[in-house]
């Protein structure tokens, strides 16, 4: 009998025994659940603690703020399941919000280097997302051509690219007189009552959740973050995906960037600082596994959902800036903690 | 019937030759960055000569110090394999703790009061606890040693702040300004010729590397960071090595920050922010892997020494501030490039 | 001196072992034999204190022992090689025979005295037969040396028992040799040791005693001096040879492929040519090239010159994507590590080879991607409950036919395979041969490396034999003979 006549044998005899129900869905989401469960529970215990949290301005609060990191997330997720991490977002968030300001007609810096052109908005923006997209490519070559790891690489990119982001702003901020109405829309917006920034991260989680469920790169992405050396030999080409998930990553971080400068209505060469940290805790948290090969956007989402939503729940408490860093420091790894816990007894 | 006399141990022949291997076990790499520092020093000197007079020297070798005490805490937990993202927040609190608990801070709001060695050890017991907390954390709980130092960097640093509230009282975020003669000793003060900064430096080095070589304990971090499940198997204790790799790194932190507290009698509470890259990018261009099972002090002193001439010598060169970011950047990426074309083609030699 | 019995261990699913009993005498060296998954390394991960037992006794002396873990069972004298060796290669050999037990300067313990660790490394390796500074860090010894070391760190602890697991599967003949003058010294000493292992040969040569296991059970004891071959092949299988093979020979085809002066580092100017429908094995010791070959074919090695020829045309193959492309396929040595994605699922890793036969314009087809893997799971009879099932659960044999599923998805004409059977039980075994024989009846062609030589002999057509990096060697079906390919393999000169 033939392998490609098996189908006439009556060879869906698996799809008999596959789970079905309350058991399929488990099983398709554990991954997801805890931390959900985790983020309900969160939310109610806020909800009784200070009644202001549960109300609709106060979570579109959240979600503008967890916008930006959020849109990070979802790149450093796909980064990070290709077995890699990239900390240089950061930096990159910094010099392309730097570069796209600086091309808009009406911005001002005290810098003593002028850039003296200046383009449309939508091309301003444009050319901001290409200088991350580079950057990122540079990375993912760097990383995949050598085999110095992920970690030290991008610890020098995001060094280097934020003396270039100072370097190029000579260390002032760039302004706006006055924000043109366009570029402000992008960050200061809203569509439906739904501020812009949460429009554009609902784009890029759809986005996201596509790629990695329903593409050949997404599958690739999972194969070379599960086995590298397997997925080499099954014909997958491992260097080049890996340049294209930096390459999106560094994309998305610039987009973050302007999104951020254009709420601000002004972009810092010290924008940025630190991100890196709260973008890959909220892909920790999420359940997503530093050594690739296991996660999800969705997960991702969900994490980066609890640090949004502990820091108003604090906020709003009336806790007081410095109790939150302990809180939040204390929470990621609890919450790491016990993924890593239950994903072992799940095991046995 | 005689009886043979024992020699002093580190005088033996063998050990001696031993430690001698150990010490230039990774040989090439360490010449290679002494020969960065006499190339890069005559360089600088070229364009500036007071680079190379005393007065420089000397504060070079203070940074060095300073950064050093911290990588030499970090070269021995990347040796077991792992990392910590806390070291710069522990600089902090181990600073301001001991500051704070002095008592003789401008504005104080506290009553607290030791006397200054007191105030050191208190410090240095809180940062080590801590650390040692990152042990347990990451034996105990089995999360990634990257997720807990990035947790407790941020506990860390909420913990820094709100003790410094309390030492100070005053302005929140505004720094410890104090005045005490055993920190200005340790920060700016000298031992003979050189700084005591540097003198403590080099004694801790010279301890750790001793530790490293001669103890069970040190090399149980080798084999920790070689194969955890090997080293296990074979009997090494691996929560106790690494809750005291990690400890040890808290103290040695709260060691840095309080020598930097001396340095300039004040302790901000963002002391340490960013210090990481800086001590990671000491300890990998030193010649330690992130993998793990490779790493010696020597690298790790050299490469502090040659992190601190880079940064002094653009300062001098009258640089802006930001070029610093470039070049360190560069010099990361560049020393761990070489470093792997280097070993390729000692492994191409070698089945040669 | 040594007594495990009525030893049970049950894993979720299967009963790895149902009472067995095995007793061993002071200074006897004893073979532990079975078939892959019969219990042999279960067995003796419950002795090394690596598994816990779920019932039974086991005596040592004569005393009742609870083996708590591995330290204890090493506290108590057992030692064990497992075949995956436990060597730092950052450390030094020496330190690497006193891991977790450096001689410490007396009356100063928590100081490492060098010199003594030295001097005792420097005797142990002189007694395993190595003649090497035992300062040599362990990176530079080749695989050979560091099991000998290895050995040496079992002995250093006073062992009274030694398990060596699957010892020889890396060694060379020469090294060999060695191994088993270890193992008479050791005997000599009164330490007993327990040899695992399924080479009959070996266990002629060196063994007193046998136990052989099938499926969880003892199936006897015997005298290795008393038994035959037959005896041997009816305990540890339980049916006769010739039923194992269903070898029929197919018709041959054209020229599938052609190798003509491949030289690279580990090769010598290799030439070869395969036809549809036949089976090509390839023979060959430890080392003498094989699998460097197959991966030269299939585009994984660098530094390759020569030319390759697929039907008569001249094709450039540098990556495995350009092979795959050609239409060749490599099933790897070590499925684990090379062969299959063990986090995904057995969906994922059927189509992993062939991404584009189940997509368009980058667009996963998941409706599609579920049916094919339906259709190879059914006809390869792949036991896993669901196709979305993990694959790092499934049993050796089951993991096998995923990955030659895949291959057969990515339509391969050319299917290398390195090691067929390797950790996989009897009943496995069978039917990943027959579906070799299927697939030549096809018209495929299949280039077989395997150190079993009954295999070998079993389901080629043709075998070529390597020996350093050239062929020494053709055989034709009718000149096959585990001592011509032996001969070829060492290169005896006839």
């Amino acid at each position: 009998m033939k392998p490609h006549d098996a189908h006439k044998n009556g060879a869906k005899a698996s799809r008999l025994t596959a789970p079905t129900g309350l058991s399929f869905v488990y099983g398709r989401f554990s991954e997801q659940l805890v931390p959900a469960i985790f983020l309900v529970a969160l939310i109610i215990g806020l909800s009784l603690v200070s009644p202001n949290f549960l109300s609709v301005d106060n979570f579109l609060d959240i979600a503008r703020v967890a916008s930006i990191i959020g849109i990070m997330a979802v790149g450093m997720t796909i980064v990070v399941l290709t077995g890699g991490i990239d900390l240089s977002v950061g930096s990159t968030f910094a010099l392309a919000a730097v570069v796209t300001a600086a091309l808009i007609p009406s911005s001002f810096s005290d810098a003593p280097f002028a850039l003296g052109l200046y383009l449309p908005v939508p091309l301003a923006i444009l050319v901001g997302l290409a200088i991350g997209t580079l950057i990122g490519l540079v990375n993912g070559f760097v990383i995949a051509k050598s085999r110095v790891e992920p970690f030290i690489v991008t610890l020098a990119t995001m060094a280097f690219v934020r003396g270039l982001t100072y370097l190029f702003t000579g260390g002032f901020p760039t302004i706006f007189r006055p924000i043109p109405p366009e570029f402000a829309w992008v960050g200061q917006g809203d569509v439906l009552g739904l501020p812009t920034p949460t429009i554009f991260f609902v784009l890029v989680i759809i986005m996201g959740i596509w790629i990695t469920r329903r593409t050949t790169f997404g599958r690739s992405v999972y194969a070379i973050g599960g086995n590298e050396e397997a997925s080499h030999l099954s014909g997958i080409k491992v260097q080049w995906i890996k340049i294209q998930a930096y390459g999106l990553m560094g994309a998305l971080a610039a987009l973050s960037g302007i999104i951020l400068s254009s709420r601000m209505a002004a972009a810092q060469p010290t924008a940025g600082l630190t991100y890196e940290l709260d973008v890959i805790a909220g892909v920790v948290i999420g359940g997503t596994s530093l050594l690739g090969g296991r996660g999800s956007i969705m997960s991702t989402v969900v994490g980066v959902f609890i640090l949004g939503v502990i820091s108003n729940g604090l906020n709003i408490a009336g806790v007081p800036t410095y109790y939150q860093y302990v809180i939040k420091g204390l929470l990621v790894i609890f919450a790491v903690g016990l993924d890593t816990h239950l994903r072992k007894k799940q095991r046995r | 019937m005689q009886v043979p006399s024992k020699k002093p141990l580190l005088l033996s022949p063998v050990q001696f030759k031993v430690f001698l291997i150990g010490i230039f076990a990774r040989g090439g790499h360490q010449l290679m960055i002494i020969a960065l520092i006499i190339v890069l020093g005559l360089a600088i000197y070229t364009v500036q000569p007071s680079f190379l007079s005393a007065y420089s020297i000397d504060n070079i070798l203070r940074m060095a110090s300073i950064y050093g005490i911290v990588a030499l805490g970090m070269t021995l937990v990347i040796i077991t394999g792992g990392i910590d993202l806390s070291a710069g927040s522990m600089m902090a609190l181990g600073a301001a703790l001991g500051a704070g608990l002095l008592g003789t801070a401008f504005g104080a709001a506290n009553p607290l009061s030791f006397p200054a060695p007191v105030a050191i050890l208190i410090a240095l017991a809180i940062t080590g606890g801590i650390g040692m907390l990152n042990g347990v954390a990451i034996t105990n709980f089995g999360v990634a040693p990257f997720v807990v130092t990035l947790g407790m960097m941020t506990v860390v640093r909420g913990l820094t702040f709100i003790f410094s509230d309390y030492a100070v009282g005053s302005v929140p975020g505004s720094p410890i300004t104090f005045m005490d003669g055993l920190f200005s000793w340790l920060g700016a003060g000298s031992v003979g010729p050189i700084s005591t900064a540097a003198a403590l430096f080099l004694v801790l080095a010279f301890i750790l590397a001793m530790m490293l070589r001669f103890t069970p304990f040190g090399r149980a971090m080798y084999a920790i960071g070689g194969d955890a499940e090997i080293a296990r198997l074979a009997g090494i204790n691996i929560p106790a090595v690494l809750i005291g790799v990690y400890g040890l790194m808290g103290v040695l932190a709260g060691i840095g920050g309080i020598v930097q507290a001396g340095r300039l009698s004040s302790v901000s509470p963002l002391m340490g922010i960013g210090y990481e890259l800086d001590i990671i990018t000491i300890v990998i261009v030193g010649g330690a892997s992130l993998a793990g099972g490779r790493g010696t002090v020597l690298g790790t002193v050299l490469a502090a020494v040659l992190i601190s001439m880079i940064d002094n010598g653009l300062t001098m060169m009258n640089v802006p501030s930001f070029y610093q970011y470039l070049v360190k950047g560069s010099v990361l990426l560049a020393a761990v490039i070489l470093d792997q074309w280097y070993q390729r083609r000692r492994a191409a030699f070698a089945a040669a | 001196m040594l007594e495990m019995r009525d030893i049970e261990k049950t894993f979720p699913g299967v009963k790895a072992l149902r009472g067995v009993t095995l007793s061993v005498g002071k200074g006897e060296v004893h073979a532990l034999l079975g078939e892959n998954g019969a219990g042999k390394s279960t067995l003796m991960k419950i002795l090394a204190g690596a598994q816990g037992k779920d019932g039974g006794i086991i005596r040592i002396d004569g005393n009742e022992v609870d083996i708590k873990g591995p330290l204890h069972a090493r506290e108590l004298g057992i030692a064990i090689i497992y075949q995956e060796l436990s060597i730092l290669s950052h450390l030094s050999v020496a330190e690497n025979i006193f891991l977790g037990c450096l001689p410490r300067v007396a009356r100063v313990p928590w100081l490492v005295d060098w010199k003594s660790c030295y001097q005792r490394a420097s005797e142990l390796l002189t007694q395993v037969g190595l003649d090497i500074d035992p300062r040599t860090p362990a990176s530079r010894l080749k695989v050979a040396d560091r099991q000998l070391v290895e050995i040496a760190k079992a002995v250093s602890g006073k062992a009274k028992i030694v398990v060596m697991d699957e010892p020889t599967t890396s060694l060379t003949q020469r090294e060999v040799e060695t191994l088993f003058k270890t193992a008479r010294l050791l005997q000599s000493r009164g330490v007993s040791i327990i040899y695992v292992s399924h080479r009959l040969v070996e266990v002629k040569e060196i063994c007193d005693r046998a136990t052989v296991l099938r499926d969880g059970l003892k199936i006897a004891t015997v005298e290795v001096a008393d038994t035959t071959s037959k005896d041997w092949v009816k305990m540890m299988v339980g049916r006769d040879l010739d039923q194992l093979f269903p070898k029929a020979t197919a018709k041959r085809g054209r020229e599938a492929l052609r190798v003509d002066n491949i030289k690279s580092r580990k090769l010598k100017n290799v030439s070869f040519c395969a036809f549809e429908g036949e089976i090509l094995g390839i023979a060959g010791l430890v080392g003498s090239g094989r699998s460097t070959l197959a991966r030269t074919i299939f585009g994984a090695e660098n530094g390759v010159t020569g030319t390759i020829a697929i039907l008569g045309t001249k094709v450039a193959i540098r990556t495995p994507l350009d092979a795959i492309k050609q239409g060749i396929a490599l099933v790897p040595e070590d499925r684990r590590i090379q062969g299959l994605v063990l986090p995904m699922t057995v969906r994922e890793n059927i189509t992993l080879a062939n991404l584009r036969g189940i997509s368009r314009a980058g667009n996963l087809n998941l409706r599609r991607e579920s049916k094919v893997a339906d259709d190879y799971v059914g006809a390869l009879h792949i036991a896993t409950p669901h196709i979305n099932q993990t694959t790092v659960n499934l049993s050796g044999g089951n993991q096998q036919k995923v990955v030659l599923a895949k291959w057969l998805y990515s339509d391969a004409k050319i299917l290398i395979i390195d090691e067929p059977t390797r950790g996989i039980d009897v009943g496995a075994k069978t039917e990943i041969y027959e579906l070799l024989q299927q697939l030549v009846e096809q018209g495929k062609t299949i280039i077989m490396i395997s150190s079993e030589l009954p295999e070998l002999i079993g389901m080629s057509d043709r075998i070529i034999v390597m020996h350093e990096g050239s062929i020494t060697g053709e055989l034709t079906r009718d000149q096959f003979s585990e001592e011509a390919i032996m001969s070829h393999a060492s290169a005896v000169t006839q």
